[in-house]
């Protein structure tokens, strides 16, 4: 069966606003109701909200912890040394506080997403092919993924939702890993982010520099790139590479960010002096 | 340009000069932070930035 995703000039400015606009927790759930929007304009309605009325809030956690949806898991990562990666939790247990029960269900609308359309292949029995605007799924699953990170996990660290943050971590780390596996310098950021929240400090900062050096010069993200890879090495105190790196910036650089990158060095040396 | 089967072929991304402007500013308000040490509104900063400022994906084969 094939699904049509359709974007339009509503959906579109949604996401432009949501990208300029000043990130906070609320921004998560702006993120996610455009997701739910953009794909109940299929034929037929494929968002979150469609998948939640049919099933009660205790039921949802079990459609998510049921045994294609460990075993998708188990099968993405079956390639890494998983070590390393969160154990797959066997079930999220029951929340009893409303603001936990919240973002429990906060927790399964990512996954829903990040994951999507896997889930949506059982729910009728039919295969599924996605067609359309693909491209712009797959730039409100990156805005949702980084928002997440940005907002949601800190949360679920804070109210010790270990189960739901195992879950999330894992898969943020087979959506970068699958989903972006066609954009290399994307896939290593989100890479780098993911290792972030894992604690995993020297991969991040191999992750940015891949990230970096796969981008180009005249893209606009270079520069951004560039930086988040030098403050990545300030942060560990690498503070000769982060010099030499940002010497060798200045070289390689076009005129326009001159301005940026001489005080990148100015505060190079201002930051080792501390 | 996103490609579209049956949909409008509207391009989601923003303007180059509205890119110019949101992610230097980003990038400004980061590198400030390098000062007081606010690691994690530092980070999502850029993070934000790097979503304004890369190439928005094309139609492609998901997963």
């Amino acid at each position: 069966m094939n699904i049509n995703l359709n974007k339009n000039k509503k959906l579109s400015d949604k996401y432009q606003q949501i990208l300029a606009s000043e990130w906070s927790t609320e921004t998560v759930k702006e993120s996610l109701e455009l997701a739910d929007s953009f794909l109940n304009n299929c034929h037929f309605p494929l968002g979150f909200s469609d998948l939640i009325q049919r099933y009660e809030n205790s039921d949802l956690s079990d459609f998510f912890i049921s045994s294609h949806f460990t075993n998708y898991l188990k099968d993405q990562s079956a390639l890494l040394i998983t070590n390393n990666l969160p154990i797959i939790p066997e079930k999220i247990p029951k929340r009893r506080s409303p603001s936990k029960i919240g973002y429990s269900r906060l927790s399964l609308e990512v996954i829903y997403n990040l994951a999507f359309p896997v889930f949506t292949t059982y729910k009728n029995g039919k295969n599924i092919i996605l067609k359309g605007d693909i491209g712009f799924l797959r730039d409100i699953q990156s805005l949702i993924f980084i928002l997440t990170s940005n907002y949601i996990l800190p949360i679920l660290r804070e109210q010790r939702l270990k189960e739901e943050s195992d879950y999330l971590n894992l898969i943020m780390f087979t959506h970068s890993m699958i989903a972006w596996h066609d954009n290399p310098a994307h896939q290593n950021q989100l890479f780098s982010i993911v290792f972030d929240n894992m604690g995993f400090h020297e991969a991040v900062i191999e992750c940015l520099y891949i990230a970096f050096r796969l981008t180009a010069q005249e893209d606009h993200d270079y520069l951004t790139k560039a930086q988040a890879y030098w403050a990545a090495l300030i942060d560990a105190k690498m503070f000769d590479k982060a010099k030499e790196f940002s010497l060798r910036l200045l070289r390689n650089s076009s005129e326009k960010h001159f301005d940026e990158i001489k005080e990148i060095i100015e505060l190079s040396f201002e930051l080792e002096q501390r | 340009m996103s490609s579209t089967i049956g949909g409008e072929d509207i391009n989601h991304d923003l303007s180059t000069d509205e890119k110019d402007r949101l992610e230097k500013e980003l990038r400004a308000e980061a590198r400030k932070l390098m000062l007081t040490g606010k690691k994690k509104k530092r980070k999502s900063l850029l993070n934000q930035a790097n979503e304004i400022s890369r190439r928005k994906a094309k139609r492609a084969d998901h997963h």
